[in-house]
């Protein structure tokens, strides 16, 4: 690197600040455009009689499908086992890339991953 | 004037010069906008928690006010509807956006060696943002709220051998009540806020230490 190219060097402030600042503001018009469209009513009071069949955010649905299919006593299994062993191996994901064809391997884990919660939240939504 | 100002003040506190580094620090000119990903949750964590302030002015955490207090927000306050509607949407988007991040990390392989410990934190602030989402879902009090409470904590005490004292930890009581209500609440404000600041200070302190990692 040059001398006069290690002057144009881009620093934090201000070059990056004003994207960074323009990005921001595209995710407040993106949320003013949602929150705007969209606002949430208020829900009924709570009527322990009249049990209700709820749906939780969408980030859970895809546990919300896995349970169904651990009826009984397994049941933890879809609750805990299954939950837990993917966040676990989430978080493990750099030493899953370990040697030769750990990047192979750790894709197969991130895919499967990313796979089974969006084919369950397409079975729940499917299923209703 | 303002600088004089500023000089007055920083001459007492001390901060410019250790900002100076961070601010000024250079930054690698083949960075794509794939890189704003992680950025833009980070807004909307910052939005959700101006808004999140706001609705605590007026929301009461307990079993006979919550209801009405949300009610309230959503109906009398000025502008309340907009700020609880923000506040939810921030919520999702911080979600999607972390998933995003997540994915584009993953692509540049930049949870690799010398980043494993930065990959682990994001991880463990994604873990804590479902959480934050769930405590909030019962918030509103309402008849969504409760049954899909009542269901969640349901699959603690599914746990085998301590399942039913988790069920009363998560709960405060054998069933979704108003103990419940304060202690999701307390969550909700408290506990995974804080827990999600300090990941992200470890984040963010990383990834300055690290530096960005080269592009895909």
């Amino acid at each position: 690197m040059s001398a006069e190219r290690k002057n144009e060097q881009k620093t934090f402030y201000p070059h990056f600040v004003a994207e960074i600042a323009a990005a921001a503001l595209l995710c407040l018009q993106l949320l003013l455009v949602l929150a705007l469209l969209f606002a949430p009513d208020t829900g009924r009071q709570i009527d322990l009689s009249r049990q209700f069949q709820p749906r939780p955010e969408w980030y859970f649905l895809w546990l919300f499908e896995l349970v169904k299919y651990f009826p009984g006593k397994s049941i933890f299994i879809g609750t805990l086992v299954v939950p837990a062993l993917s966040v676990l191996l989430l978080a493990l994901m750099p030493f899953i890339d370990q040697g030769s064809s750990g990047r192979k391997k750790a894709s197969v884990v991130f895919y499967v991953l990313a796979v089974m919660p969006i084919l369950l939240t397409a079975m729940y939504l499917l299923s209703r | 004037m303002i600088s004089r100002v500023i000089e007055w003040m920083d001459e007492r506190f001390g901060i410019v010069s250790i900002h100076r580094r961070i601010l000024r620090r250079p930054m690698p000119e083949d960075i794509s906008y794939g890189y704003c990903l992680g950025g833009m949750a980070f807004t909307f964590f910052l939005i959700l928690a101006v808004t999140g302030m706001m609705l605590s002015l007026y929301y009461v955490p307990s079993e006979t006010e919550a209801y009405r207090s949300v009610q309230k927000i959503t109906e009398e306050v000025p502008l309340g509807w907009l700020v609880r509607s923000m506040h939810k949407w921030s919520a999702s988007l911080f979600i999607i956006f972390i998933l995003l991040h997540t994915l584009r990390v993953f692509i540049a392989k930049a949870y690799r060696k010398p980043r494993e410990l930065n990959w682990m934190v994001g991880v463990f602030v994604l873990v804590l943002a479902m959480g934050s989402g769930f405590t909030g879902y019962l918030l509103p009090w309402d008849q969504r709220a409760y049954w899909a409470t009542e269901v969640g904590t349901s699959m603690a005490g599914t746990v085998p051998f301590i399942g039913e004292y988790l069920l009363h930890l998560v709960r405060g009581g054998p069933e979704v009540n108003g103990n419940t209500l304060v202690r999701f609440y307390s969550l909700h404000m408290l506990y995974i806020p804080l827990s999600i600041s300090a990941g992200l200070w470890m984040h963010f302190h990383m990834v300055r230490r690290q530096g960005v990692s080269k592009r895909l």
